[in-house]
C-alpha cells in the first residue's frame, strides 16, 4: 500500500468523460486537474517516437483518445481520409513534409480544429511563420500540463 | 516495507538529481504519467530516450567527422535531441544542444566539435541518472508484483 499522501499525479480522475455533469477543476498535487465532460480526440504529429510517447501519455492522462503519426504527409493523409480531431499537436520539424507545409495543407482542407505547434528550439521568425501557416498557438517543447490544461478546458466548453 | 523504503530512496535520488541540476521538473511530469494501468511507463520512456539519443549522437558524430560537414543534417539531429532531452528533464543536455545548434548554424566545425563533446558528457551523466531511476523503478515494481502474488 502506498504511503498516505503520495499522489499519483494523474490529472484526470476518473479517466472517462463525465458527461452531463458540470466541469470540475481541482488543483492536483502535480498537475492542474481537468475532468472532461466531452469525448475529445487528439492527433500527435512528431518525428521523434520518444516525444510521441510522452505527448500521447500526457493527453491520455487527461482522458483524450489519441493517435500519432511520425511525419507530415501521414498527418495530411489521415485527415484527408476523414479522421477528425479536436486537437492536433504538431512539431515544426517533421520528416517527409515539414510542419509548416503540413499545417497549411490541413487548413486548406477546411480543418478548423485547435492546432498547437511545438518545437524544440525556435527563432521568432520561425514562430511567426508557423502561426502564419495556421497553428493557433506555438510553444517550445516540452508540452506541459500547465499549457495543456487551459487548452482542454477551452475545447471541452465548445 | 521494502517497497516503501525503495520508493523513498527513489524520491531522494530524484531530488538529489534536481539539486545537482541534472534533472528539472519536466522529469516529474513524465513520472507523474505512470499509474497502475501503465506501471512501466517511466522505464519505457527512459529506454526509448536513451536508444534514440544514442542513435542521434552516432549520426551527429558521422556528419561532424565527414570531410564536408552537412550542417543542415546536424541541425535537424540536434533539434531532435534537444526536444527529447528537454522533455525528459535533462536540462543541461538540452542547453548543450541549444549551443550546438547555434554553432551549426554558424557553420563553425571546431566549435561544434567542442560543444558536441560537452553534450555527450551531459548525456552520459543523464543516462547514468536515468538508468539508476529505471533500475529502482523495476525493483519497486517487482516487489509490488511479488507482494500481490505471494
Amino acid at each position: 500500500m502506498a504511503p498516505a499522501g503520495v499522489a499519483s499525479g494523474n490529472p484526470a480522475a476518473p479517466r472517462r468523460a463525465n458527461e452531463g455533469a458540470p466541469a470540475e477543476e481541482e488543483k492536483g498535487n502535480e498537475f492542474p486537474r481537468v475532468i472532461l465532460r466531452n469525448r475529445l480526440t487528439a492527433l500527435v504529429v512528431d518525428g521523434s517516437r520518444f516525444c510521441r510517447m510522452v505527448e500521447q501519455g500526457l493527453l491520455q492522462a487527461y482522458g483524450l483518445e489519441t493517435q500519432a503519426v511520425d511525419n507530415g504527409m501521414a498527418a495530411v493523409e489521415l485527415i484527408a481520409s476523414g479522421a477528425n480531431f479536436n486537437l492536433i499537436v504538431i512539431d515544426m520539424l517533421l520528416p517527409v513534409l515539414n510542419g509548416l507545409e503540413t499545417t497549411r495543407q490541413i487548413r486548406a482542407m477546411g480543418v478548423r480544429c485547435k492546432m498547437l505547434g511545438v518545437t524544440a528550439h525556435f527563432y521568432e521568425g520561425e514562430r511567426q511563420a508557423f502561426l502564419a501557416a495556421g497553428v493557433d498557438e506555438f510553444i517550445e517543447k516540452p508540452l506541459t500540463p500547465d499549457i495543456l490544461a487551459p487548452i482542454l478546458r477551452e475545447l471541452d466548453s465548445q | 516495507m521494502v517497497g516503501t523504503t525503495l520508493s523513498q530512496e527513489l524520491k531522494n535520488y530524484i531530488q538529489s538529481m534536481h539539486d545537482q541540476g541534472v534533472l528539472d521538473h519536466h522529469f516529474d511530469h513524465v513520472k507523474a504519467l505512470q499509474n497502475e494501468e501503465n506501471p512501466q511507463f517511466v522505464m519505457e520512456v527512459i529506454s526509448m530516450f536513451c536508444q534514440d539519443a544514442e542513435i542521434g549522437i552516432a549520426e551527429i558524430t558521422r556528419f561532424l567527422n565527414a570531410p564536408v560537414v552537412d550542417f543542415a543534417k546536424v541541425i535537424n539531429l540536434v533539434h531532435q535531441l534537444k526536444g527529447s532531452s528537454s522533455s525528459i528533464g535533462g536540462q543541461r543536455m538540452a542547453l548543450a544542444c541549444r549551443e550546438l545548434r547555434q554553432a551549426s548554424e554558424n557553420r563553425d566545425k571546431e566549435r561544434c566539435l567542442e560543444i558536441f563533446e560537452r553534450m555527450k558528457q551531459e548525456y552520459n551523466t543523464l543516462r547514468g541518472c536515468l538508468n539508476a531511476i529505471s533500475q529502482m523503478e523495476r525493483t519497486i515494481l517487482e516487489n509490488e508484483t511479488r507482494r500481490r502474488n505471494p
